[in-house]
Parts: structure tokens; C-alpha cells; sequence
């Protein structure tokens, strides 16, 4: 990265990404990563609001996009946008299977959350 | 120089600016930005405002006493609250929307009320004094006084949305904001590409605005170091609040420091809602005057953002203007566009990107410098008031035509 005029952002962070894969690193390295979720769950009491929070971030993660912006330019770029147009076949079935997965487990979550308040205000 | 009316005499057309919060106590990204479009528009139009008596966004409790007063030479029309914000009321009807059971129009209606400034008496007179106003500009969507506002102001309606990509969006009542407006004034093509995506309302009139950024001349980060005995930092500034992702910059930054030795403090500027560790590299200075928190950022090594959620970010246009590199969420969409299309940041999705990342931007100084040439070209290409001042009279000079009227200006 020597031109002082043209320095590219995502060139920058495939860098730092290509680093990350060869050093070896994954999640588990991290003294906050939580190797046992259910461990804590143990441990930890029962709160509605970090269900809540928790419900709510849920819902926050869908619909899955298959579709990425390039914004790389170039030979290198073009070929990506290409390849993302050839592999759309493949990739577009898989991803609206697991959006309908995913839309289909938070609904359970929801309901499972409504039930859990109807009851709650029942023991009331 | 004045332009004569229609009738020959020499009146100043009106605007009228509806906003949450109104005042220069007030923190807030969309209130700060009212302010400023509200102030920069004084040379052509006469400016009202309507606001709130609120300084506190989460119960609005009245705090300014008078019902009028003038600030920089805006006419400012402050309604109490029908009702403070309740937060567990409002926590529980939340917590019902979020999981989708919140259907019916009552019940959006009652998560907008209970969400507030319930300002019923503000939005009866926009009903009242509409004829006044060329046009009434509505800032920050899902507020009451915006969903509420814009059905009343009618055909002089043009919102400033300030949205991000959030569940309030789903809820049918914003269909009426974001269909009913004669004019939208984005604050970035990510916004707008959003809002268009989601409500298909491209064929209504819209520019792209934002704000500009205003640096003082005389900054001098040396007296902020000395001030507070710093050495070599790196700083957030804004609201300290889990949802802005203060709590995972907490649990990356500490990671950071147990995997890299070095010397570098995470200086934190702002309010802050929830517990910040006790940790010697982390310094917690509050809320600041201004002055410090321009002479913070220049004095540090980049301006760090976690915030998945943003609409504009003026702090990370600031730091660009003072030729600072950003670190950002690139889950934020707004965030990650002002790093790739300014060249001038760098963004991350997880703890390893944010740690090579930091890495790069404290260790490469050459590379560094020419993002802070790039970051500074960025802002004064995109965000100027002269340019951003001129599309929102455009914009209001169309919504008067509309209205069978030419909007005359100073």
C-alpha cells in the first residue's frame, strides 16, 4: 500500500482478514467468549428482561441478504461480481431456506414469549 | 436582499421546525441538527419552533419554564407533556411490538403515546396555524410529535426522517410518515436507499442533506492532554449505553490490552446510562464543553464507534473534519459508507477485525495521514452548509409551490 493517493479501504480490511486466517485465530481465544452457554445459563437467574433483550435482538437478525455489495474496483472486482451473479443459483435457494428457518424459530421464540406473559399475568 | 412579496410589501415567509427537544442544554444527534438547520435558515425565512418543555429524552419531563422564547433568534414555542414517559409502561408495550403483538392501530397508537412527548396541545395547533407556515418540517420519525404532526400539517409537511433500520419501522402507522409527507430530507443515500426499500416512496420529492460541520478555529490538543494528563488515547464520544454498543467496546478494548502491550487509553466523552468497568485504561471524562470534546478528538489516535445503529453520525464527520481516522461497526450501513466512501476508516464485524484494525490504524502513520486528507476531502465535498442549506430552501421553495404560493426569501 506505497500510493499515498489511491489507499482502498476494503483492500485494508482483506489484509487484516487474511492475517486473521493465517494466524489461526477463532473466538474461543477470547477471555469473554462463553465456551459453554448452557454453563452459565446454570448459573445465571431468570430475567425477563435479558429474555427480552435477548428476543429482541433475535428479531433483529433476519432476513439473511445473500446478495453483497462489491464496492472493490477493477479486474478483481468485476470477477467477484461476476462470480456473485453465476453462484446466485446455488446460493439464493439456501439462503431463503434459512431465512424461512430462521422466521419460522422466532415466531416459536414469540409465541413461546407471549405464553410465558399470559401466564405471568395470570399468576398475578 | 430582500425580495418584495406578491402584495409589494416586504414580509418574511414563515417555516416552522417540529422537533422532541428544542434548546441548547439538549443532547441529541437529531436535536442538535434541528438546531443548527433551524438556525441556518434565519437569513431567509422566519423560523418558529415547536418543541417540548423536555431536556431529558427518557421521561420528557418539563424542565424549561417559559412557553415561548427566542434562542439565536429563533422564535421557539415550547407544549408540556400531557404525560411523562413511563419507562416500564412504555418497556412493556415495547417488549409487545418487538415480538410482533402489536398489530391493531390502537395498539401502535398507544406504543406511539407512551413512546412520546405526548404533546396533544402541539399538534392542535399545527391544526390551527398551518396556513401560517410555507412549510412545517418534521425531524425524527418515530416520535410523537412527528407521526402525530405530519397528518396535520397536511400538504406542508416535509420530514427529516433520521431512520435506521429498526423494528419501529414495521409498525403500519409509519406508512403515514413516510407516505404522507410532500418532501423527505435524508441525511445519506443509506438512509434513503432504506426508507425507500422498505415504503417504496421514491417517487416523492427528496434530496439528500445531513449537516454540516463546524470546527473551531482554535484547537489545541495539547491543552486537552495536559488538562486531563494524557498521553497516547484513542476516544468514543456520545451517549455511553448498551444500545450503542458501549458494553461490547468495554469487552473489546480490555481483550485488546490483554493481548497487546501497549500504551494506548480508551478515553470515553459523554453521559453515561450504564456501568463503566473500572479499568485504568479506560477514562471516563463525562460530559464536556465543546471545546474539549474538538480538542479530545484531535488530540487522539482515531475516534472509535461501535453504535450498530446510526442515521448520520455528526461525531464521526467531525472527526474526519479534524483529519482523524474512524474505527466503526460495519454492521452499520451508514458507518461502514462514510469509511468506504471517504477512504478515510476503517470498520469491523467481530473482536479480531476490531484488534487488526486498531492494530493497522495505530501502527501504519503514513497511511494514516493520507486517510485524514481523505476523511476532510470527504466532509467538504458532502457535508457544507452552504450546499445543505440551499437544498432544504429548494426543497421548501417546492412544497410552497405546491401549496400555490412562491416562498419569497430574504
Amino acid at each position: 500500500m506505497s500510493d499515498r493517493e489511491t489507499i482502498d479501504i476494503e483492500e485494508i480490511m482483506k489484509e487484516i482478514r487474511e492475517d486473521i486466517e493465517k494466524k489461526g485465530y477463532c473466538q474461543e481465544m477470547l477471555s469473554f467468549y462463553n465456551e459453554n452457554p448452557f454453563e452459565t445459563a446454570n448459573i445465571e437467574k431468570f430475567s425477563m428482561n435479558n429474555l427480552k433483550g435477548k428476543v429482541y435482538r433475535l428479531n433483529q437478525s433476519v432476513p439473511i441478504l445473500y446478495y453483497r455489495e462489491i464496492n472493490q474496483k477493477g479486474l478483481k472486482g468485476f470477477l467477484k461480481r461476476i462470480l456473485r451473479k453465476f453462484l446466485g443459483f446455488l446460493i439464493i435457494p439456501i439462503v431463503e431456506e434459512q431465512n424461512r428457518f430462521n422466521e419460522h424459530t422466532i415466531r416459536c421464540v414469540n409465541q413461546i414469549m407471549n405464553y410465558i406473559e399470559e401466564h405471568e399475568n395470570k399468576v398475578k | 436582499m430582500k425580495t418584495k412579496s406578491s402584495r409589494g410589501t416586504d414580509k418574511m415567509k414563515k417555516v416552522c421546525f417540529v422537533v422532541q427537544r428544542y434548546g441548547v442544554e439538549v443532547n441529541g444527534g437529531a436535536e442538535l441538527q434541528c438546531r443548527m438547520m433551524a438556525e441556518r435558515m434565519l437569513p431567509f425565512y422566519d423560523v418558529d419552533v415547536l418543541t417540548t418543555k423536555a431536556i431529558d429524552y427518557m421521561t420528557w419531563k418539563d424542565e424549561y419554564k417559559n412557553d415561548k422564547e427566542s434562542i439565536n433568534g429563533v422564535m421557539v414555542r415550547r407544549f408540556s407533556v400531557e404525560k411523562q414517559r413511563s419507562i416500564n409502561e412504555f418497556n412493556e408495550i415495547n417488549g409487545k411490538l418487538l415480538q410482533g403483538a402489536v398489530s391493531t392501530k390502537e395498539e401502535e397508537e398507544e406504543w406511539i403515546y407512551k413512546q412520546g412527548p405526548a404533546v396533544p396541545n402541539l399538534v392542535n395547533y399545527i391544526e390551527e396555524n398551518v396556513n401560517d407556515y410555507e412549510a412545517i418540517l418534521f425531524f425524527t420519525y418515530l416520535y410523537y410529535t412527528t407521526t402525530m404532526g405530519i397528518p396535520k400539517a397536511g400538504k406542508k409537511a416535509i420530514c427529516i426522517p433520521d431512520a435506521h433500520d429498526e423494528p419501529f419501522l414495521k409498525m403500519s402507522i409509519m406508512k403515514d410518515v413516510f407516505l404522507n409527507a410532500q418532501a423527505y430530507f435524508y441525511n445519506t443515500i443509506e438512509e434513503k436507499k432504506m426508507i425507500n426499500q422498505k415504503f417504496h416512496n421514491e417517487y416523492i420529492k427528496n434530496n439528500i442533506g445531513g449537516v454540516g460541520v463546524d470546527i473551531p478555529s482554535d484547537i489545541d490538543q495539547q491543552r486537552f492532554k495536559d488538562k486531563y494528563g494524557l498521553g497516547d488515547y484513542i476516544i468514543y464520544v456520545g451517549r455511553i449505553d448498551r444500545g450503542k454498543n458501549c458494553d461490547i467496546m468495554f469487552d473489546y478494548f480490555r481483550e485488546y490490552k490483554k493481548r497487546n502491550k501497549n500504551n494506548i487509553k480508551l478515553v470515553l466523552i459523554g453521559k453515561s446510562v450504564i456501568k463503566i468497568p473500572k479499568d485504568k485504561d479506560i477514562i471516563p471524562l463525562g460530559f464536556v464543553e465543546d471545546i474539549d470534546k474538538f480538542e479530545g478528538i484531535a488530540g487522539s489516535r482515531l475516534l472509535l464507534l461501535p453504535s450498530e445503529f446510526e442515521s448520520l453520525s455528526i461525531v464521526v464527520l467531525e472527526a474526519m473534519s479534524l483529519k482523524k481516522p474512524v474505527l466503526v461497526n460495519g454492521k452499520c450501513d451508514v458507518l461502514k459508507g462514510h469509511c468506504t466512501k471517504s477512504n478515510g476508516g476503517l470498520y469491523y464485524y467481530d473482536y479480531f477485525e476490531f484488534e487488526g484494525a486498531l492494530n493497522y490504524l495505530l501502527g501504519q502513520t503514513s497511511i494514516i495521514q493520507v486517510m485524514g486528507e481523505n476523511g476532510l476531502r470527504y466532509v467538504n465535498e458532502n457535508y457544507q452548509w452552504d450546499v445543505i442549506v440551499k437544498k432544504l430552501a429548494n426543497l421548501i421553495d417546492y412544497v410552497s409551490e405546491l401549496n400555490g404560493k412562491k416562498a419569497e426569501r430574504k
